[in-house]
């Protein structure tokens, strides 16, 4: 069976380019535009790893984070996250947050996902 | 001993009598008088001119003091020697007057900060009991007079009045001058220094022996005359030692304007420019707040930045454009260091000059920042489909390749709207834009943007133009400016916009209003600055329209403005010239 993997990003053309790349690779690509999704999306079943992206229109990547643990989910799941943001603060606070990798826009989709193999071998 | 009556021979300075011989030291004397007199008047004249000037308790107290001192030399000189010797009334309204001027002085000095109780209490019971004793006496004897020993007492409690009060002034004065900048201070010193003098002049002439063409008696006058030069000093000191003593605080103020020029933040014109404005009023500490009363920075001479916040201390608050400067000056500095103050004001001019630089330097800043994060955005999709297709070419299917193609199409658009936008306004910021000044109909105006936007689906625009209406503008920014508000109802607003006109005096008012949600309150004050969008607006719009309306408007000459539609929604007011 494939992996599957959620990707968070409220932008379609980001989206559909990470999905695309995914799929082409052999995962299973569970796609949210928005953080009530992804959360819905989370209760449905536990991915194997999440893309998620920081700035989400109804709320932040944190919180998604936050949300997806107390519901039981995500404990195990690698997170990569997908910000516009570079500043060393936000990337601290990533690794604090327990997040695998940190991936700042504009990104190779190859390497993304070359990263998702890797973690998921290591898991 | 004499009379306490005698005393006004200081100030008065007439010479009854002299030793046979002693010609010279009796014209000196004579001289040494007239200068006195001449002395006390100008001082009286001095204060009463410094509180015309600046008011205040302190300035009426001194204006009191030497008023007082003046009308014991003038009435000492013409009434005690040209009245009714047997009259003691004369002599009695001297001696009152005489034992009021330390008590004044004293009042002076109370007016800076309140002595203590026991002080107080002595000092007022000291001079009632001078004052009374005056007035109870049956006659104060003249010089020379053999006195009674009701007499000898009074003229005990009139020098300790005197003595005590003058050295509380002498004490304050001095001890208060050292948390001072150097004119408040050497005024300060100037004070303390006449009123000893002044003290040592009346006592020793009480005490010394009736002779007043003697020596010492002469020394004794001039000791007084140099006193009332060095009250003057201190309470007016001419332009000139004005200046000199102002050195110090003028280089802390070149200092200051120096280190200005080359801070680059708020933060920074704080840290550089409070020390030297603690420095030029003799502060110990200063701040500097923002229009909401935050604190920006602050500096303390002892480094305790804390210590400035202690309940005895309320700062002297200078306002400026953006907030305000605080300094913690001494209880004496608004009275004595006047013209350091002075100085201050002006360092506070060139405080809000940096200010308002920084502020450009850092909009500028956020500028490049926001604009490079929304160029991050459409980038993004470019270069991952660049390299997806370069990586893949060979095995994407026709639908995959559609729809990386359909992105790369997208976004690329949006880079290029995105960097139109941003060359707008840098054109029109330059005022490089070429407006023309022409009578644009309004109707048609309308038309061409809604052909150039079309309304989304789901949403309609209800026009109410009448064809006649036109405005003063160039044709294309004025449609320029319609597909930006229209874009952003579109976006942001309800299902249906509404678009009018109406004459208001001499200018037409273009209206788009819709019934949306409208803008959140704290963005409506920022609404028009670039990059300003609310938390839901996530990628839609590149953040610059309603700021290039509002530049584009003001070029023409109009103005743009944002207000709440009722009974919801967003209502934005274009006002622009009407063509005649």
């Amino acid at each position: 069976m494939k992996p599957t993997i959620l990707v968070v990003e409220d932008e379609p053309d980001i989206l559909m380019l990470v999905g695309l790349t995914l799929e082409r690779a052999g995962f299973e690509a569970l796609r949210a535009v928005s953080g009530s999704e992804a959360i819905e999306k989370l209760r449905e079943a536990e991915p194997a790893l999440v893309i998620l992206d920081l700035r989400l229109p109804d709320m932040d990547g944190w919180m998604v984070l936050e949300e997806g643990r107390r519901m039981g989910r995500l404990r195990n799941s690698p997170v990569i996250i997908l910000s516009a943001h570079a500043s060393p603060s936000t990337i601290a606070t990533a690794e604090e947050r327990g997040a695998a990798r940190y991936f700042t826009k504009p990104f190779r989709p190859s390497e993304l996902v070359e990263e998702v193999r890797e973690l998921l071998r290591a898991g | 001993m004499r009379s306490p009556g005698s005393a006004p021979t200081m100030v008065r300075g007439r010479v009854t009598r002299a030793r046979l011989g002693d010609m010279t030291m009796q014209q000196a004397a004579q001289i040494l008088e007239n200068l006195s007199l001449a002395a006390f008047a100008l001082l009286g004249a001095i204060g009463l001119r410094e509180w015309r000037r600046h008011r205040g308790p302190a300035a009426a107290w001194a204006a009191g003091a030497f008023g007082v001192l003046a009308l014991v030399a003038v009435a000492g000189r013409f009434l005690l020697e040209d009245g009714d010797p047997e009259s003691p009334w004369e002599r009695k309204v001297v001696v009152v007057a005489l034992v009021l001027f330390p008590y004044l002085l004293y009042r002076f000095m109370g007016s800076f900060g309140r002595p203590s109780p026991l002080i107080a209490r002595v000092a007022g019971a000291l001079t009632l009991a001078a004052v009374a004793g005056a007035l109870i006496l049956s006659r104060i004897p003249a010089e020379g007079e053999m006195r009674s020993a009701a007499a000898s007492v009074y003229a005990v409690v009139v020098l300790a009045q005197w003595t005590f009060l003058f050295t509380v002034v002498t004490v304050r004065l001095w001890r208060g001058a050292r948390q001072h900048s150097v004119l408040a201070r050497r005024r300060m010193r100037l004070l303390a220094l006449a009123s000893t003098g002044m003290n040592v002049a009346i006592v020793l002439l009480t005490l010394s022996p009736a002779d007043e063409g003697s020596a010492l008696n002469v020394a004794l006058q001039a000791l007084g005359i140099l006193a009332a030069a060095l009250f003057g000093l201190g309470l007016a000191p001419p332009r000139l030692l004005r200046l000199a003593w102002r050195g110090p605080a003028q280089a802390a103020l070149r200092s200051a304007v120096q280190d200005l020029m080359s801070a680059r933040s708020r933060e920074e014109v704080a840290a550089r420019m409070l020390p030297h404005a603690a420095g030029v009023v003799g502060a110990r500490a200063a701040a500097l707040v923002d229009g909401a009363g935050r604190a920006v920075g602050s500096y303390s001479v002892d480094g305790d930045a804390h210590a400035m916040g202690a309940a005895d201390a309320e700062p002297l608050r200078l306002p400026l454009r953006s907030g305000a400067l605080l300094v913690w000056i001494g209880p004496y500095a608004p009275y004595f260091g006047q013209d350091e103050l002075e100085l201050l004001r002006s360092l506070g001019v060139l405080v809000d000059l940096a200010l308002d630089r920084c502020d450009a330097a850092e909009r500028e800043r956020e500028f490049v920042a926001n604009a490079a994060h929304e160029l991050r955005t459409p980038l993004t999709t470019v270069f991952g489909v660049a390299t997806t297709l370069a990586e893949y070419h060979d095995t994407l299917g026709g639908r995959e390749a559609q729809e990386l193609l359909g992105a790369l199409r997208r976004q690329s658009e949006r880079a290029r709207f995105l960097i139109n936008n941003l060359l707008d306004l840098a054109q029109i910021d330059r005022g490089a834009l070429l407006m023309r000044r022409e009578s644009v109909p309004l109707a048609a105006a309308v038309r061409r943007a809604l052909e150039a936007a079309p309304p989304p689906d789901g949403v309609r625009v209800d026009v109410l133009i009448d064809e006649a209406a036109t405005v003063l503008g160039d044709a294309g920014r004025v449609e320029q400016v319609i597909v930006n508000l229209l874009t952003n109802s579109y976006r942001y607003g309800g299902p249906t916009i509404q678009v009018e006109a109406a004459r208001r005096g001499a200018t037409t008012a273009l209206v788009v209003a819709d019934d949306g949600p409208g803008i959140p309150p704290e963005l409506a004050s920022v609404l028009f600055e670039p990059f300003r969008r609310g938390p839901d607006a996530q990628g839609r719009g590149s953040g610059l329209g309603l700021a290039i309306c509002r530049r584009l408007v003001e070029a023409m000459g109009g103005e743009i403005a944002y207000e709440a539609n009722s009974p919801s929604g967003a209502r934005f007011t274009v006002r622009l010239g009407r063509a005649a």
